[in-house]
């Protein structure tokens, strides 16, 4: 009997052995496919283009891990609708236009990324969700501060600058003006003091301030060395600094500027990227470090920092920067709440992208696309632990304008948030 | 009542072989070392200038034998084991990478064939095995995009090669904070090892065993759609010992044979 039982177990050995050796040797992995590389997947339906679009955002949108929008419903409904416009014969090529433009614009509608733009180059259509959430708010004045003062705007509207230039400043003042640039519009800054007063007012309308100090006009050369001439001036009681309306620029600005008003490096943020293709793959938080400027000393005098909603990108990061220091205080209106560097894709693998290859010119070897996400390649986390991406940085007095207030009769103007930083400084 | 019979008969069939096998087994327990080699499995291909390579890492364990037969046994080793690898970019961008040095507390369970002669032994153990993702710590670099140098001073080189001939690099040495969203910390595999062991004395043997492990699940949750999955796959050599435990079951099997030949020479 025993024999039996011995022969009968063995033969079960036998048997799990060889299912073992089945299951070890023909196990194998799912197949790991992934999508094409940024641009490279040829498109030729909508549903094509809607497939490489929503990849690429999962792939390379920075914002996933704070933001609210659920990507993945997101695919659940525009995928049935695109598809829709490969398949019905009775839509006319304009009808399909505009209901890709409204579908691509109800995809990103939601997202936070405020620097973010999405361009349908094929339908000549754009949509900035930063830019349609601020014209809802009753508050916003869109345009309040035009960013070029010293030339006429093309909406007609009013170039506020210029009045602190002449209703402000003393006559000691200094202004320089750059007309040369093509592409981001003219350069102006103003530094000078406010009449009457001790208090040092600096002004400019875009970050660039270190292309401009190497190789701009001479006049906008000047007026830095003026400027940062006068922050070792022991008679400055104050300093205020406005980039009200400045969209922002190069971060290379931050060390030109705030470096000019430090002795030690100063810890204002971190920053993260993506680490892979996952939606949630991140790198860690890297310290943001604004590096002193050689030959500046601390500026020991309190400071007020100006920026309100048209205050954008660097121009947030430059008044969180001050904001870090002790001595600051920040007037003005929440800030437009795009804080993440932008840089190109290959970088991080993160940030803008085109999608929708429709195709190679022959010729010239150029790819045509659909279109382009303009989005920014990392986050930024303020000191505080907070991302005020899509939300703004909110001020320490909040002082709301309009035009209405501003620009008074017989051609002078009031400003209760100049008004406001003026009389929270020394004089 | 015939199933019932056969049912009964089979019970009785499978009592009576565990009871004999059990008499004649052996037990050991023991302990190992090792080094292995972890790859990530997965697809970076849409990624620019960016790989997955595999790097070292160690596993200790406690053996566990249950020696059926001479060419038969249940094995299972509980152990630390590290599954490491690392994510860089190439060309430019070389100097850019993340190693992760992840520790999983780990439970394979095999059947051991046996074949060889009395001291000397070849085996082949396959089984499986479940593991729980127990720690990870992170080391890397990439371009910080927000420390620049002090103004007037520039990394740039004359020949700039690299992307740190450009941008300031951060450098990171820390614990990786698990995502719950994303991180799947149960792993599920097949597990196979190919070894050898010699008897040193009647109680010890040593052996050396090169182990294959092939997780069956993705290190990710399902979180996202179009994801695409990462695997472990782990080879390992370790070296260690067994010690033979007195079991109840010995203890009675030799106290049985005492009085058998007690019995003889009376």
């Amino acid at each position: 009997m025993q024999n039996i039982i011995k022969k009968a177990f063995s033969k079960l050995t036998i048997a799990s052995f060889t299912l073992f050796i089945s299951l070890v040797f023909t196990s194998c992995h799912k197949e790991i496919s992934t999508t094409n590389q940024l641009g490279n997947a040829y498109t030729i339906s909508y549903t094509q283009i809607f497939e490489d679009f929503w990849n690429s955002m999962n792939k390379t949108y920075v914002f996933w891990g704070v933001d609210p929008t659920n990507w993945d419903e997101i695919h659940n409904t525009y995928a049935p609708k695109f598809a829709a416009l490969d398949k019905d014969s009775t839509l006319t090529s304009d009808s399909i236009n505009s209901l890709s433009n409204s579908y691509f614009k109800g995809m990103v509608d939601g997202l936070i990324d405020s620097h973010y733009f999405l361009s349908l180059y094929y339908t000549l259509y754009g949509v900035s969700p930063a830019q349609d959430r601020k014209l809802k708010n009753p508050v916003f004045v869109e345009n309040l501060f035009q960013t070029a003062p010293y030339t006429p705007s093309v909406d007609g509207k009013f170039y506020y600058t210029a009045y602190i230039d002449s209703l402000y400043l003393d006559s000691n003042k200094m202004v320089g003006i750059d007309t040369s640039q093509t592409v981001t519009g003219n350069f102006y800054a103003l530094a000078g003091f406010i009449q009457n007063t001790h208090i040092l007012y600096f002004s400019f309308n875009v970050f660039q301030l270190v292309t401009q100090y190497n190789s701009g006009d001479s006049s906008v050369h000047a007026t830095l060395d003026y400027f940062f001439k006068q922050l070792s001036n022991p008679a400055v009681s104050g300093l205020i600094i406005d980039v009200r309306g400045n969209g922002g620029g190069s971060t290379q600005d931050l060390n030109f500027l705030i470096g000019s008003l430090i002795s030690s490096p100063l810890h204002v943020g971190y920053t993260r990227s993506k680490s892979g293709s996952g939606r949630l793959d991140y790198t860690p938080w890297a310290d943001a470090i604004v590096t002193p400027r050689p030959g500046f000393s601390a500026f020991t005098k309190p400071i007020v920092a100006l920026a309100d909603g048209e205050s954008a990108s660097m121009a947030e990061l430059t008044t969180m920067s001050l904001r870090a220091l002790s001595k600051t205080t920040f007037v003005g209106d929440t800030t437009w709440g795009a804080n993440g560097p932008l840089t190109q894709n290959v970088d991080y693998n993160a940030g803008t992208f085109n999608f929708g290859n429709i195709g190679t010119a022959i010729e010239t070897g150029t790819t045509y696309y659909y279109g382009n996400a303009y989005t920014s390649s990392c986050m930024f986390k303020y000191i505080d632990g907070n991302v005020y991406e899509g939300k703004g940085f909110p001020p320490n007095y909040d002082v709301k304008v309009s035009l209405n207030q501003i620009f008074l009769p017989n051609n002078t103007v009031d400003d209760p948030q100049l008004d406001k930083a003026i009389r929270l400084l020394p004089k | 009542m015939i199933i019932k019979r056969k049912l009964l008969l089979f019970t009785a069939i499978l009592v009576l072989t565990s009871l004999s096998y059990l008499a004649n087994a052996q037990f050991y327990v023991g302990a190992e070392v090792g080094g292995n080699e972890n790859y990530l499995i997965t697809n970076v291909s849409n990624l620019i200038s960016t790989e997955y390579v595999p790097i070292n890492g160690f596993n200790i364990g406690v053996p566990v034998e249950y020696k059926v037969n001479d060419w038969f046994s249940l094995k299972s080793t509980p152990n630390f084991i590290q599954k490491n690898y690392q994510l860089q970019r190439t060309g430019f961008y070389q100097g850019v990478y993340q190693e992760s040095k992840n520790g999983y507390l780990q439970i394979p369970v095999s059947a051991q064939f046996s074949f060889g002669g009395r001291a000397l032994k070849g085996y082949l153990n396959l089984g499986g095995y479940g593991a729980y993702w127990a720690s990870s710590h992170i080391k890397g670099a990439f371009a910080n995009p927000l420390n620049y140098p002090a103004y007037g001073t520039s990394n740039t080189a004359y020949y700039s090669v690299t992307v740190f001939d450009y941008e300031t690099p951060y450098y990171y040495d820390e614990k990786y904070q698990f995502n719950s969203t994303k991180d799947n910390r149960f792993e599920f595999g097949v597990y196979a090892g190919l070894g050898i062991s010699y008897q040193v004395t009647k109680n010890y043997k040593v052996f050396t065993e090169f182990k294959y492990y092939d997780a069956l699940t993705d290190q990710q949750k399902n979180y996202e759609l179009e994801q695409v999955p990462r695997y472990n796959e782990t080879g390992s050599i370790s070296i260690g010992f067994l010690y033979q435990l007195k079991t109840k079951y010995n203890k009675f099997k030799n106290h049985r044979f005492k009085n058998h030949t007690l019995q003889v020479n009376n």
